[in-house]
C-alpha cells in the first residue's frame, strides 16, 4: 500500500478513535442507560404518560392460576402470595382490577346492568349502598368516597367460581419503572410460582400478565433480535464492501467512517438525553446506512470528480432538511433521534470529504469510459409496472393507532390477558352511560347519607393503560403525520431550489417508493402506524440521493448507489423480520419501498444521462416513442404518425425546453410526423408513405439513375424529410446514410433501433475516415446509392465530387398525406455543386418554413 | 363461644369507615343456629329492615329489592369460615385455625376476649381482625376492617333464649 495510502487510513482510524473515546466519555459522564418499554419510547424516564395512568395498571401482574378445579387454583394462589416478599403487594382479587377498568365508572356486575337502566333501579342502587355501609354485618371492602354506590364491591362479589383465580399484584413502588432490566422485578413471582408448583396438582398452571409483563417479554426479545439484526447487518456491510471495493483495504475506509459517524451520534446523544430509548438505537442505526452511503460514493468515484462533492452535499443538505421537524417534536424518542442522525450524518459528511480518498483518475487507472449498459426503456417499464401496481396494492392502506398495532404480545401473554378479559370485561359504553347517570342523580343524597362532601361524577377520560396509550399514539400520530408532510414540502422547496423543475424528476423515485411502501405495508396486513410515518422520513431522504447520485450518470455512481442499497436493505430489510412491530414497520416500509425508490431512480438517472446528446432533448422519452412505434406496428402508419403529433403537442405544452427549442408548434408537429414517417420507411416493417417524383426533368434522370446499378450521389438537407427518398427510388437496392449513433441521443437511438429492416444501412458519422471513401466506392460500385447532408458544411459537396457519380439535391415536401420530392441535379465543381444546393435549398425553405427543422436549432 | 353459635340476641352496630366522620348505627336482631346445622339470621330493623340468612349451603339476602341467593360455592372465603365455624360448633377446638389466628385472653371479673386474624391473604385484605369479648356469651365484637374503618357490635341476649340454651 504506498504511503500516501497508509497515511490517509491511519488518519481515518485515529479520527475514528478519537470518536469512540469521545462517545465512551459521554455514556460513562452522563451515566447513560437504554429505555426499552413502551411507555418509555412515549416519555423519557419519568414519563408523564405514566405518571398519568393508575399505578394500579402500570404497576401491577396480574397472576392467573389455572388448574382441574377451583380449590386448586385458589390454594395455590393464597401460597403464591404468602410466598411473595412483603413489598409485594397482592391486592384483594379485583380491587386492582377495578381500577384497571377501561371505563371511569369502573366494573360493573352484570346483574346490575338492567337496575342501572331505568331511574327506579338507580334509585335502588344508590339506597342499597347506604344500606351496605350503615347496616351490614360484613366490613365494606371500598371507602364509600372510593366506591359511593358500591358498583365495585357489588362487581366483586357478583363471581361466580371459575376454574381460575387471578391475583392482582402489586409491584414495589418504581419498579417497574427499571428500564435498564424490566425483567428484574418480575423474578419474585417467578420464584414463588416454581415454589407453589412444587409439589401441587399436576393440572395446576401458573402464568402472568399485565404492562410490567409485556414490558419484560418485550424487552428481552427487541434486545436479542436488534442483537442479531445488527450481527447480520455488520456482515452484510463487510461482506458488499469487500465485494465492492479494489483493492480490498478500501473498506477499512468505510468501517472507519461509520465508526466515526456512529461515535458522533451516539455522543450527541448521551450528552443530550442520558436516558435514551433503544428505538432511538434503531432509528439512527439508519445513520451507518447513509454513512455508509457517503463513504460509497466517495470511495468509487474518481478523484477531481467534482459531482461527488455537490452531490453529497445535496444528499446532506436534503437529509437534514427532512428530519429537521423531528427536533421540535413532542416525542422524546423523535428529538433524541434527530440528535442523534444530525450530528452522526454531519460527521459522515465532513469525514467523507476530508478523511477519504477517491479513486485514482481515470487516466491514471488506464480504463475505457463508462457506458451506461441498463436498457433504460425496460428500466423505466419495470419502475412503471411497479409503481402502477404498488398504487393498486395500496389503495386498502388505513392508518390505525390502536396499541395493538404497534404491540403484539407473545402467545401465552395474549392467552393470559384473554383469561383476565373473560372475567373482567369492561362494561359496555351505554352502561358506563347509565353509571354517570347514577353519580349524576344520587350524588347529592347519597352524600349526606354517607356524609361525605360530595360524590363527584366519574370524569369520562380513559384510565386504563392501553386505553391511554391508545389516546396518546392517536396525537402522536397525528403529530409525526404532519412534520412528515412538513419534512417533505421542506425537501421539496429545497429540490425545487436546487434542480428548479428538474425536482419533479429527481422527487419522482421517492413517490414510487412511497407507493411501493403502502402497498407492502397493505399487502403483509399491516396498518400504518407512527413508526411507519417515520419510516417516511428516511425513505423519502434516502431515495433523493438514490436519484441525485445515479443523475450524475457513470459507472462509479450506480456501483454506488447499489451497494448503498444493498447495505440499506440489510440493515432495513431484515427489520421487517423482527417481532418488535415499531422495528417491523421500517422494515416493511424501508425493506419495500428503498428498492422501488432505487429503480425509480435508475429509471430516472438514465433518462438524465441521455440529456447529454443535447440540451434540447430533455422532453425525449424513449418510452413514449416506442409507444408511437407501437401505434404504427398495431394500427399503421396514420396511427403512427396520429400518436407522434399527439405526443410532440403534449410535450410542447409541458415542457418548457422543448417550447424553447422548437418555437413554432407546427414545426414540432411536422418534425413529429417526419420522425413517425422516417421511422416507418426505414424499419421496413410499417407500410411507408406514398412519395410523388416530377415527371420528366432532373426527377427522371434520378429515378433512372437510382434504378441503373451504376448508384448515384444525393446531398439532402434538414428541408422536408429526406429519408422519403427511399419510397421515391423504389428499385434502389440500398442506401446508405450517415447519422449521429451517439446512443445518449434519444431521438437517434429510436430511428437507428428501428431502421435496421427496410432498405438503408446507417452509418455513425463519427466512423467518417479515410476509409469511408473505399467504401463508399465499392457500395457505389455495387449500384447502391449514398445520402449524405449538404447543410453542414463543403465536405459532402467535396465528397461527392470526388467520386464521380451522379448528384442530386433531393428533398422531400410534406403534401397532404404522402410527400412531393423535389429533384435537382448537381453539376460542376464542389463549389458550383453547392451554390446550385443552396439556391435550390433556400426556395425551398421559403416556400415551406415549417418544414424546415433541425432539432436543436428550430 | 359454641353456646353463642346456637343462641339469639338483639345487636346494637356504630361503624366508622374512612373518609367521613359519621357514625352509622343501626340496630337489629341475631339468631343463631349452628349447633342444629341450620344457619344464622341476621336481620336488621333500623334504619333499615333487611335480612342476612347465612346458611349452609348459601347466603339470602332480603331487602326493599326482594329475596336473592347467592351459592356458597361462589363465595370460597364465605365457605371457608363457615365451615371452620361448623367444625367449631360440632366440638372441633383447633377448627378456626386454619382460617384464623386466634389468640386468647381472660381479662378481670370472669371476661374473655379472643382476637381473630384471618390467614387467607385475599380475606385479610377485607378485614384486619375481629375482637370478641363477653363474659359467658360474647358482648361485643369490634370488627376493624382492612381499609381502615371499624364496626363495634354489641349484642343483648334475648331473654327467652337464654333461659332455653341455659336449661
Amino acid at each position: 500500500m504506498p504511503a500516501r495510502k497508509r497515511g490517509s487510513l491511519a488518519f481515518a482510524f485515529a479520527a475514528a478513535a478519537v470518536a469512540a473515546a469521545a462517545a465512551f466519555a459521554a455514556f460513562r459522564l452522563r451515566g447513560a442507560s437504554a429505555e426499552t418499554d413502551v411507555f418509555a419510547m412515549l416519555g423519557d424516564g419519568e414519563s408523564a404518560l405514566r405518571d398519568g395512568l393508575p399505578q394500579e395498571s402500570a404497576n401491577t401482574v396480574f397472576a392467573v392460576f389455572s388448574s382441574a378445579g377451583a380449590a386448586v387454583s385458589r390454594k395455590a394462589s393464597e401460597k403464591f402470595a404468602s410466598l411473595l416478599p412483603p413489598d409485594f403487594d397482592c391486592g384483594l382479587e379485583g380491587a386492582s382490577l377495578a381500577e384497571f377498568s377501561r371505563r371511569a365508572s369502573g366494573l360493573v356486575a352484570a346483574a346490575d346492568f338492567k337496575p342501572l337502566s331505568t331511574p327506579e333501579g338507580r334509585a335502588r342502587i344508590a339506597r342499597a349502598a347506604v344500606r351496605r355501609y350503615a347496616a351490614s354485618p360484613v366490613p365494606p371492602a371500598f371507602p364509600p368516597q372510593d366506591d359511593p354506590f358500591c358498583l365495585k364491591e357489588r362487581f366483586l362479589f357478583s363471581f361466580a367460581e371459575s376454574a381460575d383465580a387471578i391475583l392482582p399484584v402489586r409491584l414495589p413502588a418504581g419498579a417497574a419503572a427499571d428500564a435498564s432490566d424490566p425483567g428484574r422485578p418480575l423474578e419474585p413471582l417467578r420464584k414463588a410460582a416454581a415454589e407453589t408448583l412444587q409439589g401441587a396438582d399436576p393440572s395446576l398452571r401458573i402464568a402472568f400478565c399485565g404492562v410490567p409483563v409485556h414490558a419484560a417479554a418485550a424487552t428481552a426479545k427487541c434486545r436479542r433480535e436488534i442483537g442479531w439484526l445488527s450481527l447480520f447487518s455488520s456482515a452484510i456491510v463487510l461482506l458488499t464492501a469487500l465485494a465492492a471495493f479494489r483493492p480490498v483495504s478500501r473498506a477499512l475506509h468505510l468501517a472507519a467512517a461509520m465508526a466515526f459517524s456512529a461515535s458522533a451520534g451516539a455522543t450527541a446523544l448521551f450528552l443530550y438525553s442520558p436516558r435514551f430509548h433503544v428505538m432511538t438505537i434503531v432509528f439512527g442505526t439508519t445513520v451507518l446506512g447513509l454513512a455508509a452511503d457517503y463513504s460509497f460514493h466517495r470511495l468509487l468515484h474518481r478523484e477531481g470528480d467534482r459531482s461527488v462533492p455537490r452531490n453529497t452535499a445535496v444528499s446532506f443538505a436534503t437529509t437534514a432538511i427532512s428530519l429537521s421537524p423531528l427536533f421540535f417534536s413532542s416525542l422524546p424518542v423523535l428529538r433524541q433521534s434527530a440528535v442523534f442522525l444530525a450530528a452522526a450524518l454531519a460527521a459522515a459528511f465532513v469525514f467523507s470529504a476530508v478523511a477519504q480518498p477517491g479513486l485514482p483518475p481515470r487516466e491514471e487507472a488506464g480504463e475505457e469510459t463508462p457506458r451506461r449498459c441498463v436498457p433504460l426503456f425496460a428500466l423505466r417499464a419495470a419502475a412503471l409496472a411497479v409503481a402502477a401496481a404498488s398504487a393498486f396494492a395500496a389503495a386498502g392502506v388505513r392508518i390505525r393507532t390502536a396499541p395493538s398495532a404497534i404491540y403484539r404480545p407473545p402467545p401465552e401473554i395474549a392467552a393470559t390477558e384473554k383469561l383476565l378479559a373473560a372475567k373482567w370485561a369492561p362494561p359496555p359504553e351505554a352502561v358506563s352511560e347509565d353509571v354517570r347517570r347514577l353519580y349524576a342523580e344520587h350524588a347529592r343524597e347519597t352524600a349526606e347519607a354517607l356524609g361525605l362532601e360530595s360524590v363527584p361524577v366519574p370524569p369520562q377520560a380513559p384510565r386504563s393503560a392501553a386505553e391511554a396509550l391508545s389516546v396518546a399514539l392517536d396525537a402522536l400520530t397525528e403529530e409525526t403525520s404532519a412534520r412528515l408532510v412538513y419534512a417533505l414540502a421542506a425537501m421539496a422547496a429545497a429540490l425545487a431550489a436546487i434542480y428548479r423543475l428538474k425536482a419533479f424528476a429527481v422527487a419522482a423515485p421517492s413517490v414510487a417508493a412511497f407507493l411501493a411502501a403502502a402497498a407492502a405495508v397493505s399487502l403483509s396486513g399491516q396498518d400504518v402506524t407512527m413508526f411507519h410515518l417515520l419510516a417516511g422520513f428516511l425513505l423519502a431522504g434516502m431515495c433523493v440521493d438514490y436519484t441525485v447520485f445515479l443523475r450524475s450518470g457513470g459507472r462509479g455512481s450506480f456501483k454506488s448507489a447499489f451497494c448503498s442499497l444493498v447495505t440499506s436493505m440489510a440493515g432495513f430489510g431484515a427489520l421487517a423480520f423482527v417481532s418488535f412491530r415499531p422495528a417491523a414497520a421500517f422494515g416493511t416500509v424501508l425493506g419495500a419501498g428503498l428498492p422501488a425508490g432505487f429503480l425509480a431512480a435508475a429509471a430516472a438517472g438514465g433518462g438524465a444521462s441521455a440529456r447529454r446528446g443535447g440540451a434540447e432533448e430533455k422532453a425525449a422519452s424513449p418510452l413514449g416513442m416506442e409507444i408511437v412505434w407501437l401505434a404504427g406496428r398495431l394500427f399503421g402508419p396514420g396511427a403512427m404518425r396520429f400518436a407522434a403529433v399527439l405526443a410532440a403537442n403534449c410535450i410542447w405544452l409541458c415542457s418548457p425546453s422543448v417550447r424553447r427549442a422548437a418555437r413554432s408548434r407546427r414545426k414540432l408537429a411536422f418534425f413529429a410526423r417526419s420522425l413517425a414517417d422516417k421511422v416507418a420507411l426505414a424499419s421496413g416493417r410499417i407500410r411507408p408513405p406514398r412519395v410523388a417524383l416530377p415527371a420528366g426533368g432532373d426527377a427522371a434522370e434520378f429515378a433512372r439513375d437510382a434504378s441503373s446499378g451504376r448508384g448515384l450521389f444525393a446531398i439532402v438537407s434538414h428541408c422536408g424529410t429526406p429519408e422519403a427518398l427511399l419510397a421515391a427510388a423504389k428499385d434502389a437496392p440500398l442506401f446508405h446514410a450517415w447519422t449521429d449513433m451517439d446512443r445518449t441521443s434519444a431521438f437517434s437511438a429510436f430511428y437507428a433501433k428501428h431502421a435496421c429492416g427496410g432498405r438503408i444501412a446507417l452509418h455513425p458519422t463519427a466512423g467518417i475516415g479515410m476509409e469511408t471513401a473505399f467504401e463508399a466506392m465499392d457500395w457505389l460500385g455495387r449500384g447502391e446509392c449514398l445520402v449524405m447532408a449538404g447543410d453542414r458544411g463543403s465536405g459532402a459537396f467535396r465528397f461527392a465530387a470526388a467520386l464521380g457519380r451522379p448528384v442530386y439535391f433531393a428533398a422531400c415536401i410534406a403534401e397532404g398525406s404522402g410527400y412531393r420530392a423535389e429533384i435537382v441535379r448537381l453539376r460542376g465543381s464542389a463549389a458550383e455543386m453547392e451554390r446550385v444546393f443552396r439556391e435550390a435549398l433556400a426556395r425551398l425553405e421559403e416556400a415551406h418554413p415549417e418544414q424546415v427543422y433541425e432539432w436543436g436549432r428550430g | 363461644m359454641r353456646r353463642a353459635l346456637s343462641s339469639s340476641a338483639t345487636w346494637r352496630m356504630e361503624r366508622t369507615v374512612p373518609g367521613t366522620d359519621r357514625v352509622f348505627k343501626s340496630s337489629g336482631d341475631v339468631a343463631c343456629d349452628l349447633g342444629g346445622g341450620g344457619g344464622i339470621v341476621w336481620r336488621t330493623l333500623a334504619p333499615f329492615a333487611s335480612t342476612v340468612s347465612m346458611r349452609k349451603d348459601a347466603m339470602v339476602f332480603e331487602d326493599e329489592d326482594g329475596r336473592r341467593e347467592k351459592p356458597a360455592g361462589d363465595m370460597p372465603h364465605y365457605e371457608d369460615i363457615r365451615k371452620a365455624t361448623d367444625a367449631f360448633a360440632a366440638g372441633d377446638d383447633g377448627a378456626f385455625a386454619r382460617v384464623f389466628d386466634t389468640s386468647a385472653s381472660a381479662l378481670p371479673g370472669g371476661r374473655w376476649k379472643i382476637v381473630m386474624k384471618p390467614r387467607g391473604s385475599a380475606a385479610g385484605k377485607l378485614v384486619e381482625y375481629a375482637a370478641i369479648e363477653g363474659a359467658g356469651l360474647p358482648e361485643t365484637v369490634v370488627i376493624r376492617a382492612a381499609n381502615g374503618g371499624e364496626s363495634r357490635i354489641s349484642f343483648k341476649r334475648k331473654e327467652g333464649d337464654a333461659g332455653k340454651k341455659e336449661r
